[in-house]
C-alpha cells in the first residue's frame, strides 16, 4: 500500500501467486507461473511475502472458548408463536384473505346505490373465484355479472366453482364455502360472511344465465337479502383496510419464514 | 479434546439428528474452541465472538438434519463464518485502529490463550504479535476477512469457502489474494516485531 517502494504487482499476478500457494492453479497456469518465477525476481519476492503472511496467519494459536457453548433445552426451543406466524399456511391464508377483502371492498365501493341488492351475490361469486381481480374488472358494471356465461366465468376465473355456478346452486354450497373462506380472515371477514349468507338465499332461478342483456329481476323484498344491501359505498372501506392489513401480515409472515430458514 | 474416533463422532451426529441434545452438546464441547476462534478472528472482539459462536451452535442444532456427511468441523465453521459475515454486514462496523497505536498497547480484550503445552506444534508468536496480526485482520473489509479466516485460520478449501459465502470460486480466489496482500502490507509496518522466519521483503 502506501509504503510500497516497488512497482505494483499486476492484480492478476497477485491472484495467481495466492492461488499457487494454495495449489489452486490449473496445471497449465501452474507451469507458466513456475517458468516465470525462475526469472522474475519481483514475482519471487511477492510469492515469499505471501508465503510469510500466510505462515503468520496459520501460526496464530487456536483460542479457548471463554465459556461453554453447550446448549440448554430452553435455547433450542423455538418460540411457538414465531414458528406459527412464519408457517406457509399463515402466509397463504392471509394472502388469500387480502385478495378477498380488497376485491370485496372494491366491489362494494363501486356499487351504484340503486342496485345494491345485487352486490352480495357478486361478492359471494367473486369469493369463489381465484383470480378475483380479473373478475372484478369484468363485473365493474353491476348487473353485468349475470350476463356472463357460466362456462366462460369458470374459464376466466380458473376456479373449480365458477361465479355463475355458485349463483345457480342452492344455499348449501354457499354455506359450505362461507366458513372455509372466512376462517383466515379474522374478524374482518364478518361483512363478507354476512354477504355470502345473504347471497345464498337468492332464489336460484333468477341466477340462470340469460342470452339477453336484460337485467335480472330483483329478488323479492320478502326475502332477507338486504342485510348487507343497505350498505353504501362507504362500507367497502373497512374491507379495503382489512385487506391491506392482511396483505401486510402475509408479507411479514413470508419474510419471517425466509429469515428463519436462513439462520 | 479432539481425540474422539471418527465413528464416535458419526454416532454423535446421528444421535443429534434424532434430536438428542446431549449428543449434540458432546459435539459442541469438541468444537467450541474452533468455532469461537473463527468467530473471534473474524469479529476481533471476545464478547461479540462468544455471542456469535453461541448463535452458530444454536443454528447448527436446528439445521443438523441437513448435514449429509462430509467434515463436520468444516460444516460447523461454515455456519459460524456465515453468521459472523451477516453480523458484519449488518453492523458495517470496521475498527479503524492505527497500527502504531495498537502495537504499543496490550489489548484488554484479548481472549484466553490455551496453555502452550497443549499445542506444542504451534510456532510461538508473542501476544503482542498475535494482537498486531489480529488488528491487521480487523482492518480488512467484511468480505475479505471472512474469506481470509476461513482459508488461513480454518484451513478450508476454496470450494468450501465459495459454498459458505455464496460466491463463485474465482471471487474467493481474488478476495483471498487481496486480503493477503492487505495483511502483508499491514504487517510489513511491524518490522522488528516479526520473527526472522516471517520477515517480509519490505520490512
Amino acid at each position: 500500500m502506501t509504503h510500497t517502494t516497488k512497482p505494483m504487482m499486476p492484480i492478476d499476478d497477485l491472484d495467481r501467486l495466492s492461488a499457487y500457494l494454495d495449489d489452486a492453479l490449473s496445471a497449465s497456469e501452474r507451469a507458466e507461473l513456475e517458468r516465470r518465477l525462475q526469472t522474475e525476481t519481483d514475482l519471487q519476492t511477492a510469492l515469499n511475502d505471501f508465503r510469510a503472511t500466510r505462515a503468520l496467519l496459520r501460526a496464530l494459536p487456536p483460542l479457548r472458548a471463554p465459556r461453554s457453548f453447550a446448549l440448554t433445552p430452553a435455547q433450542v426451543r423455538r418460540p411457538l408463536p414465531l414458528m406459527l406466524a412464519a408457517s406457509p399456511a399463515v402466509t397463504l391464508a392471509s394472502a388469500a384473505a387480502a385478495l378477498i377483502l380488497i376485491t370485496a371492498g372494491l366491489l362494494l365501493m363501486s356499487a351504484p346505490s340503486g342496485r345494491l341488492e345485487q352486490s352480495p351475490a357478486i361478492i359471494a361469486a367473486a369469493i369463489t373465484a381465484t383470480p378475483l381481480i380479473e373478475l372484478a374488472e369484468q363485473s365493474s358494471e353491476l348487473g353485468m355479472e349475470r350476463d356472463i356465461e357460466p362456462r366462460a366465468a369458470i374459464e376466466s376465473a380458473g376456479a373449480t366453482l365458477g361465479a355463475a355456478d355458485l349463483m345457480q346452486t342452492t344455499g348449501t354450497t354457499a354455506e359450505v364455502q362461507a366458513p372455509m373462506m372466512a376462517a383466515p380472515a379474522v374478524q374482518a371477514t364478518q361483512p363478507v360472511t354476512e354477504a355470502m349468507r345473504a347471497a345464498s338465499t337468492l332464489p336460484p332461478p333468477t341466477a340462470t344465465p340469460l342470452p339477453s342483456p336484460t337485467p335480472m329481476p330483483t329478488p323479492t323484498p320478502a326475502q332477507p337479502v338486504d342485510v348487507q344491501a343497505e350498505s353504501d359505498a362507504g362500507s367497502g372501506l373497512p374491507l379495503l383496510i382489512a385487506g391491506f392489513a392482511a396483505a401486510i401480515i402475509a408479507a411479514l409472515s413470508a419474510l419471517m419464514r425466509s429469515r428463519l430458514g436462513r439462520s | 479434546m479432539g481425540n474422539l474416533p471418527e465413528d464416535d463422532e458419526a454416532a454423535l451426529i446421528r444421535a443429534a439428528q434424532r434430536g438428542s441434545l446431549d449428543a449434540f452438546n458432546s459435539l459442541v464441547l469438541r468444537y467450541q474452541d474452533a468455532v469461537f476462534t473463527t468467530a473471534y478472528r473474524i469479529m476481533g472482539e471476545t464478547q461479540i465472538a462468544a455471542d456469535l459462536a453461541q448463535d452458530a451452535f444454536i443454528t447448527a442444532y436446528r439445521q443438523i438434519a441437513t448435514f449429509r456427511g462430509g467434515i463436520f468441523r468444516a460444516w460447523l465453521l461454515r455456519i459460524a463464518a456465515n453468521r459472523c459475515y451477516d453480523e458484519l454486514r449488518r453492523c458495517k462496523r470496521r475498527p479503524t485502529v492505527s497500527v502504531e497505536r495498537m502495537i504499543g498497547e496490550e489489548s484488554a480484550d484479548s481472549p484466553d490463550l490455551p496453555d502452550p503445552s497443549e499445542t506444542p506444534e504451534q510456532i510461538a508468536l508473542s501476544n503482542e504479535l498475535q494482537q498486531a496480526i489480529q488488528d491487521c485482520i480487523n482492518r480488512l473489509s467484511a468480505e475479505q476477512r471472512v474469506v481470509l479466516v476461513m482459508s488461513d485460520i480454518d484451513g478450508l478449501d476454496y470450494a468450501a469457502i465459495a459454498a459458505a459465502v455464496g460466491v463463485a470460486l474465482g471471487t474467493v480466489k481474488s478476495r483471498l489474494s487481496r486480503a493477503r496482500a492487505a495483511v502483508r502490507d499491514c504487517l510489513s509496518a511491524l518490522g522488528e516485531l516479526l520473527p526472522a522466519e516471517f520477515r517480509l521483503s519490505r520490512s
